[in-house]
């Protein structure tokens, strides 16, 4: 840790807020790095750390139940799980981060890796029965119940995960709804060439494509609901799943001063928390300026991107000032569904030049025989989407990664207005 | 007991039973070859099932010769049945091959013991299981993933009944390669079917030793369960040497890593969507080099101390 902090008689104490795959990963790679102080974590949930993105995919489908989905933790680390509260209130000043049933925490290091929360638009009636989000272990065993009997699923929203849902229900043999305001499925993760591709998949798979169309009203049934369209459709379902989008759960962290948690919390280029010494952010919560694209602070919400940022938040926090290791990230994600592998490594801007290979051109079924996508931008490749390519994504992106590191250079970089930032505070 | 049962048959091949005849002659071959296609595709399932051979053979082939088999099976075992119709020593009509136990008593069968007779209606019931569950393929996207797995199932218990069948109404069954063959392939699918059940895959995990990454030299076991496996290939961009996915789809991947590499193989362990891989020591011999491994302070606090030992953390 830094010195300053070094001169505390008591043993130093490392505290981490969130147990998702950030938080567990900046836990583990303390020890890892032979941090011999305690090291705490504070997890809202009651359930030991789990994988989550197994929620929409092995427990949905069936394959798996939540005992199967727990983070595989390094035997033997030493870490005081404290599971069931959630952070309530920090004081960066006085170095102490207090719990909602009123534990207060002292640190010598901060963890922020409290992750996302879903939102769903005012009025929805989210937690009743038959109409879900799905975020935690305990949504989707709640969801994968009613699943079984329910014959009409709509599903609002169509990203990452509203599609994974839809790609359940089908599978089961029920009738599937998606709606979503834009033209095609996954448009913004996948890149607009290949979200077309997949969109036709999903047609021909049979899923009620509403595209282009906004939930204007939902009204209860005696059994199920209704919801009203802005074409004026109505759609009567069994089941809703609101897929509508997350943000950083940060509500917490509202009003404590000098930290700026509009959006996610801001970071320097090594994830530390500007206007907080001391503390460092990971996964979905920090939004840092990923040298490897451009100096503006991004956030990224992906499951490698929590754990790659939890090592490096830990490494970073260990290092305190006289660390120069710039946090660089190339993003990669994965779903599998309505039978195609899909992957993506890099970014996929749409505004990007776009290269695309056929795996066996000539196919009505395009996305099902094979599709590959590369993104070029200024430095030359930036991302590749992949859909049952997997060979041929895992070299492409291999020498993407290979590439990895500060592409932006450090001096028009936007870190020194962050320092500024960081004195205002 | 099985030769006793037979010796007691009227069919068994005895001085004393009816002459051959041609027919009798197909539909007793087509029957056996009907039992050992079965058993090859019920065996065939289990290997696709644990995802056994998939680093060698392409998942497509295996589907495909599992299905072959199980058709070619079944359309035998048609074949058997509607034989045993013109077969002149049986009492079997068009409807006793649709229907079981509907010809019971029929005086036609002579003094052929009721076990025999139950046998034959043991044999009906498996066609018509088996049939049931292929022709559900037909609306198997209607019936869900699911339900579809529990409907093919169903198949296991025809595969018993078509056992019990050619054990005790077999005409063949007294000689001792007949019944020797069905039972060391009943057995060979047994033991295979328990050793595979999540009980038992659990209870081998519980038994290995957990990982402990502390020495240099040593290498690291690596298994990649392939019923889990998605072959998305993430494991290859942690650790490229290690792990590689072919062109075809499949992974494979080196069992044995020294330890050196163990950084990447943890992170590829780490990092891998399907929880695929892992690891374990193996007990080699350890020659250890002059660098002492620290142990000193507080509590053993690192998960891969031997090369990160150097770094330590001021305090």
């Amino acid at each position: 840790m830094s010195p300053r902090t070094a001169v505390r008689p008591a043993r130093q104490r490392a505290v981490v807020v969130g147990a998702g795959r950030a938080g567990v990963a900046a836990a583990e790679e303390l020890r890892v790095a032979g941090f011999t102080g305690e090291v705490v974590v504070l997890h809202d949930e009651p359930t030991p750390p789990y994988d989550r993105p197994a929620c929409a995919k092995g427990i949905l489908g069936g394959r798996q139940r939540p005992a199967d989905v727990s983070l595989p933790i390094a035997p033997g680390v030493d870490v005081d799980w404290r599971l069931g509260r959630r952070a309530a209130y920090l004081d960066p000043a006085a170095k102490v981060v207090t719990a909602d049933t009123g534990e207060e925490i002292e640190y010598d290091g901060l963890v922020l890796a409290t992750g996302a929360r879903p939102v769903v638009p005012a009025g929805w009636p989210v937690g009743q029965p038959g109409f879900h989000v799905l975020y935690t272990v305990a949504d989707a065993w709640r969801l994968r119940a009613e699943l079984r009997s329910a014959s009409v699923v709509v599903v609002v929203g169509a990203g990452l995960t509203g599609c994974e849902v839809a790609s359940v229900v089908r599978s089961e043999g029920r009738s599937c709804v998606v709606v979503d305001p834009s033209d095609r499925v996954m448009g913004r993760q996948l890149g607009s060439m290949t979200a077309a591709h997949v969109t036709d998949e999903l047609w021909r798979q049979g899923v009620d494509l509403r595209l282009g169309r906004r939930v204007t009203a939902v009204e209860p049934l005696r059994r199920g609901w209704l919801l009203s369209l802005d074409d004026g459709a109505q759609v009567r379902a069994d089941v809703v799943v609101a897929t509508v989008g997350e943000r950083p759960d940060t509500t917490w962290l509202r009003g404590v001063p000098g930290l700026d948690a509009s959006d996610g919390v801001l970071c320097d280029e090594r994830l530390r928390v500007v206007g907080a010494p001391d503390v460092v952010a990971a996964g979905t919560v920090a939004r840092w300026p990923n040298l490897q694209y451009s100096a503006e602070p991004v956030r990224v919400g992906q499951w490698i991107t929590a754990w790659e940022h939890g090592r490096a938040a830990a490494r970073s926090l260990l290092e305190g000032d006289s660390g120069t290791r710039c946090v660089t990230h190339v993003p990669r994600f994965w779903s599998a569904q309505f039978g195609l592998q899909i992957q993506v490594c890099g970014v996929v801007p749409d505004d990007s030049e776009v290269r695309v290979t056929y795996l066996r051109p000539g196919r009505r079924d395009v996305a099902r025989s094979g599709l590959l996508v590369g993104h070029y931008g200024r430095t030359g490749l930036e991302g590749i989407v992949a859909v049952n390519a997997t060979r041929a994504f895992t070299s492409m992106a291999r020498g993407l990664l290979a590439t990895a590191g500060p592409s932006v250079p450090a001096a028009q970089s936007g870190h020194r207005a962050l320092r500024k930032l960081a004195v205002a505070g | 007991m099985i030769s006793g049962i037979s010796s007691a048959l009227a069919l068994a091949p005895a001085p004393a039973g009816p002459p051959a005849n041609g027919v009798h002659v197909v539909a007793a071959s087509a029957g056996f070859a009907s039992y050992l296609l079965v058993w090859a595709a019920v065996m065939w399932g289990m290997f696709l099932r644990n995802g056994w051979a998939s680093t060698r053979v392409r998942h497509s082939t295996l589907y495909s010769t599992h299905m072959g088999l199980g058709l070619l099976g079944l359309c035998l075992g048609l074949v058997h049945g509607l034989a045993q119709t013109v077969a002149p020593v049986t009492a079997t009509r068009l409807v006793d091959v649709v229907v079981p136990f509907l010809n019971l008593d029929d005086p036609n069968w002579g003094d052929l013991p009721r076990t025999a007779r139950l046998g034959q209606g043991a044999g009906v019931l498996a066609l018509e299981l088996m049939v049931a569950a292929t022709l559900a393929l037909a609306v198997r996207n209607r019936l869900g993933q699911n339900r579809w797995r529990a409907v093919h199932l169903a198949n296991y218990v025809g595969y018993l009944l078509m056992v019990v069948h050619v054990l005790v109404s077999g005409s063949d069954a007294g000689h001792t390669w007949a019944w020797a063959t069905v039972l060391g392939t009943t057995a060979v699918t047994g033991l295979t079917w328990v050793a595979t059940t999540r009980w038992a895959v659990a209870a081998r995990r519980r038994s290995e030793r957990t990982l402990n990454i502390s020495r240099p030299g040593g290498r690291l076991s690596v298994e990649v369960d392939p019923r889990l496996c998605t072959r998305f290939g993430f494991c290859e961009h942690e650790a490229p040497g290690v792990f590689q996915l072919s062109g075809d789809g499949r992974l494979t991947y080196d069992a044995s890593v020294p330890v050196e590499l163990a950084d990447g193989v943890v992170r590829a362990a780490r990092v891998c969507p399907a929880r695929a891989i892992r690891l374990g020591q193996e007990a080699t011999q350890v020659v250890m080099p002059s660098v002492p491994v620290p142990d000193d302070t507080g509590p053993q606090p690192t998960l891969i101390p031997f090369d990160r030992a150097s770094r330590r953390v001021p305090q």
